[in-house]
Formats: structure tokens, sequence, C-alpha cells
């Protein structure tokens, strides 16, 4: 029976499996398969769970902070291997088991489990897709920002050109969510957008991406350090979405705080 | 000078702005961003509404704005009258509908409605993927702004004792919905930890002498007339058995705008993934 009892099993041989991978590309100046054989392996064992836990507890795993996180790790993973397959950066499989190890322990030492019941609001066809795409814009955009750091100690160009590819990825699936959370959001509440503070950090997460593709796209000669600054912005704003704003004073009347049975 | 207004007269006006007044002015403003273009996009002051500094600026202040929305708590239009100091007097507690706010998606309309029409006629690289995100966003942004108001958020207790048509708007403002509710019956299914799993009420709609029986959901609102729908907000849960239940109703005729402008730019959100970031060779070109 997988649940999250055994959660740290297959987080460990997922950990084992993505280190691996980053091991390999890490000491490979060229492409290298294994590596990328290695990390998949580690993250459909990851997948196995997250489908496990699902049948478990008898809906999807995407409401609580600990679930979204699983979400993430995988994600992570996979973003990690597609930018790897891309363009060949060798680090950014490294940085990518460092970012879902990291979610992985959180989860082991925290884990915010919390009931099975999943509240009226978020029984919706929305509810999956609304979800996981914005997990995916996540960790794509957690690469750039992994890119955005490393750029701003010492520029390359071949960090913007592919920061701009995963902006991309990572802005175009933060369009859907926000959108495909504005259908559903008319269908549970009467109103697309209502300038709930999870809304509005979203509209701040999404227009500072917007800034960067204009930003590149106006101007090939802009200060580099100023683009990864953005980036590293950016990421900044999307934590406060994801989960800063269950902390911010301003923001305890959400409708979007799903942690507390306010249902 | 948006600060000064919002200092010297507070919020700004939303209700004047009603239909029909909001459809006159909205054709007017795509009217003049069409002659803007047409007669006189070589004046210097079009090259700058239109401009990549625009572009800059709009977006900057777009995030500005969204920020002091994030960080202030937003109150009701009553509370935030109510707070003292300066920061109340620009606006920040209830910073939507502020001058600042407005002025700022006034500008940021204005230009996406100024770049949409240029690409329209001169753009050659990804043109379907231009248009559909910024006239997507302008539609999606659009609607909501100008249609906001003749938005009514009502909501209205539906008791099964007797038919109510009394509701209240948002800020508590009395309203006659002109049709009555009555609760014809409600069902309820709840976890171990009493937390609901479902509810769903039964409610008799009566509008003159046709009475007809819907029932409502969450998350499955009823559609009563085109910009018009029905919610099931809340019901009483001092009693097992529910006296009453809270009805929402919603009426936002432009809600059909900015579901066009939403579904476009899902399209755009796609293309932009598929298509990815413009080769850098193809700048020159595609800026022209």
């Amino acid at each position: 029976m997988i649940n999250w009892d055994n959660f740290y099993l297959f987080a460990i041989v997922s950990i084992l499996f993505w280190t691996m991978g980053a091991f390999i590309s890490a000491i490979k100046v060229n492409f290298s398969k294994n590596a990328v054989a290695s990390t998949l392996a580690g993250t459909f064992i990851f997948f196995v769970f997250i489908c496990g836990l699902w049948t478990h507890i008898d809906r999807p795993p995407l409401r609580t902070m600990g679930e979204t996180r699983l979400w993430y790790s995988l994600f992570m993973g996979v973003s990690g291997v597609l930018t790897y397959l891309r363009w060949k950066y060798r680090w950014i499989l490294s940085f990518s088991t460092i970012v879902s190890s990291v979610f992985c322990i959180i989860n082991i030492l925290k884990p915010e489990i919390h009931d099975q019941s999943l509240m009226p609001a978020l029984q919706s066809i929305w509810f999956i897709p609304h979800v996981t795409v914005y997990m995916f814009s996540y960790s794509v955009l957690g690469c750039a920002f992994i890119l955005g750091c490393i750029g701003l100690i010492r520029h390359k160009d071949i960090y913007l050109v592919t920061s701009d590819e995963l902006v991309y990825t990572g802005t175009a699936f933060l369009t859907l969510g926000m959108l495909s959370g504005a259908i559903w959001a008319k269908d549970a509440w009467g109103n697309y957008w209502s300038w709930d503070p999870k809304e509005t950090w979203a509209a701040i997460t999404w227009a500072v991406y917007l800034l960067y593709i204009h930003l590149r796209l106006f101007n090939a000669k802009y200060a580099p350090w100023k683009l990864y600054v953005t980036l590293i912005a950016g990421f900044i704003a999307l934590q406060m979405c994801w989960y800063g704003v269950n902390y911010l004073p301003a923001a305890q009347q959400s409708v979007h705080l799903y942690n507390r049975s306010n249902g | 000078m948006l600060a000064a207004l919002q200092v010297v007269f507070g919020n700004f006006p939303t209700s004047f702005l009603k239909f029909p007044l909001n459809v006159v002015l909205t054709l007017l403003w795509i009217y003049v961003i069409f002659i803007l273009y047409r007669d006189y996009r070589k004046k210097t002051f079009y090259g700058l509404l239109a401009s990549h500094l625009a572009t800059k600026v709009t977006i900057t202040s777009l995030l500005l704005g969204a920020l002091v929305i994030g960080l202030f708590p937003q109150l009701s239009p009553t509370e935030a009258l109510v707070k003292q100091g300066w920061l109340s007097s620009l606006g920040v507690y209830n910073f939507m509908s502020s001058w600042i706010f407005v002025g700022i998606l006034f500008f940021l309309l204005t230009h996406l409605g100024l770049v949409t029409v240029k690409a329209l006629y001169n753009r050659k690289n990804n043109k379907k993927r231009f248009l559909l995100n910024h006239f997507g966003i302008w539609l999606a942004i659009g609607g909501g702004f100008v249609g906001s108001s003749d938005l009514q958020t009502l909501r209205i207790p539906v008791f099964k004792s007797e038919p109510n048509d009394v509701s209240y708007s948002m800020d508590g403002e009395k309203i006659y919905l002109g049709f009555e509710m009555k609760m014809k019956d409600f069902e309820a299914e709840y976890y171990d930890n009493g937390m609901p799993k479902w509810y769903k009420a039964v409610i008799s709609m009566i509008d003159e002498d046709r009475v007809e029986d819907i029932t409502l959901r969450v998350n499955h609102p009823y559609q009563k007339t085109l910009g018009e729908d029905i919610y099931l907000t809340s019901y009483d849960t001092a009693n097992e058995m529910p006296e009453y239940c809270i009805v929402q109703v919603v009426r936002q005729p432009w809600k059909y705008v900015q579901l066009a402008g939403i579904v476009m730019a899902i399209a755009g959100a796609i293309g932009m993934f598929v298509g990815g970031p413009l080769k850098r060779k193809d700048y020159d070109d595609k800026l022209g």
C-alpha cells in the first residue's frame, strides 16, 4: 500500500537516481544518455508514489502544501531533463536534483498532510489541470531562476538564450494556469478575477516575466545583470504566490487558503 | 495628476459609467485608437504611446499597482473610507477602484489597443500569436474594466418557510431581485471531520406566475438569463436540516467579452509554448 508512511522510501530511491543522473551529466563534458535515463528512472519512481497516494486517499493529491510539493519535485525532474536534452547544459540536473531533494526532505520532516477531505469548491474538472499546469510552470521558472543566479555571478550568452526558452515555456504555462483559474473562479465564486491576494501575486509574477520577455525582445544588448535580477525577482514573486500569501497579514481573508477548514 | 484626483475626489466613480455610457465611451476609445493609427502615426505623441518605452512603463505600472494591492490589506469601500493618513487618501486600502489604478489600466489598455492595431496592419512574423496574446489580454482585462460598473454581486438568504426577493449588494445596499426564491429541498454529505463533502439545494424560482425548480451546487451555477448567474454559496449550519441557504446572484453582461479574451489568450499561450522565443535574426523584421 502506497501512502505517506512509506513516502521516505520512494523519496530516497528517487533522490539516489536523480543524484546519479546529476553526477554523470556533471562529469561528462558531452551529452550523456545515462544521465537522462537515471533522472527519468528517479522521476518515474516518484510518479509511482504520486499515483499510489492518489489511489490511497481517493482524490487527486493537489490540495495541501505537502501535496503540491510532490508535484513540484516531480516536475523539477521533468523540466531538468527537458532543459538538459534541449540545451545540453550539464549543470542543470545538479540544480534540479537539489531543488527536488529539498522539497522531498521538507515533505519528510514537515509533511502537512491533512485529512482526506476535498472541500466542495475544489471539486471541479478544473482542479487537476489548473494545479498541475501551475506546478509545471513553477518548476520551469525554477530552472530559469537557477540560471539567473549563476548568470549574475558569471555571465555567459547561453544562459540568457536558455532562460528565454524557459521563460517562454514557464510564462505560457503560468498564463494557462491563471486563465484556467479565471474560468473556474467564474463557476465557483461568480467572477473571473477578484484581486484576491493569491490572484494578485499571480498577476505580479506574470507581470515580472512579461517584463523580462519584452526587455529581451526590445534590446538584444540589454545589461545581462538586470535581466538576471528580473528572473530572480520573478521567482521570489512566484514563491509569494505559491505559499508566501499564507503568511501575509494582508491575505488572511483569502478564499484560496485551502489548508484551513474555512470551506 | 491621478494622485491629486484621488486625494480630492476619493475613489473612481465606477457607478457613473453604467450602461449605456460605458458602451458609448468604449466605442469612442476604440475609434480614437484607430484614428491615432490611421492619421497620426507619424506624430511624436503616437510614437511615444505605442513605443517600447510605453510597453515597459505600462507593464511596470501594472506590476507596481498589483504590488500595492498585494501588500496592503484591501478593505471594502466603506471600511477604506474610515482609514486615516496619507496612504489612505491615496486609496491604497481599496486600490482596485482608485484613480491611480484605474489610470494604470487605462494606459495599459490604450497601449495594448495601439500595438494590436499596429500589428494588425504591419506585422509579418508570428502575427497570429501576437494578436491572440495582445488582443486576447486586451479583451479579458478590458471587458472586466469597462464592465465593472455593470457588475452586480448580490447575496440573498433563501428560506424554506417563505419566498424572498430582497438581496444585498456587497456594500450592504438592499436590492429587490425582481423574482422570488424559496428553498424546496437541501441535501448534504459530510466527511468524518464534519467538513461538507458536497451540498446542494433545490430552489423554486417564482417569476410572476411562472415557477421553476432549479438545483444549485458549488461549482455548478445556474444561468438565469444571458448575463445573470445564480450560485449556491453557503447555508444554515446551525440546524441539522438547514432552514435557509445563501444564494449569490451575479449580473455581469460583459462576461462574454472577457471569456472571448480568455479563450484567445489561452490559444496565444499555447502558441507561446509551441513556438518559443523568436530567434535573434528575426528580431529586426519582427519589430519593424
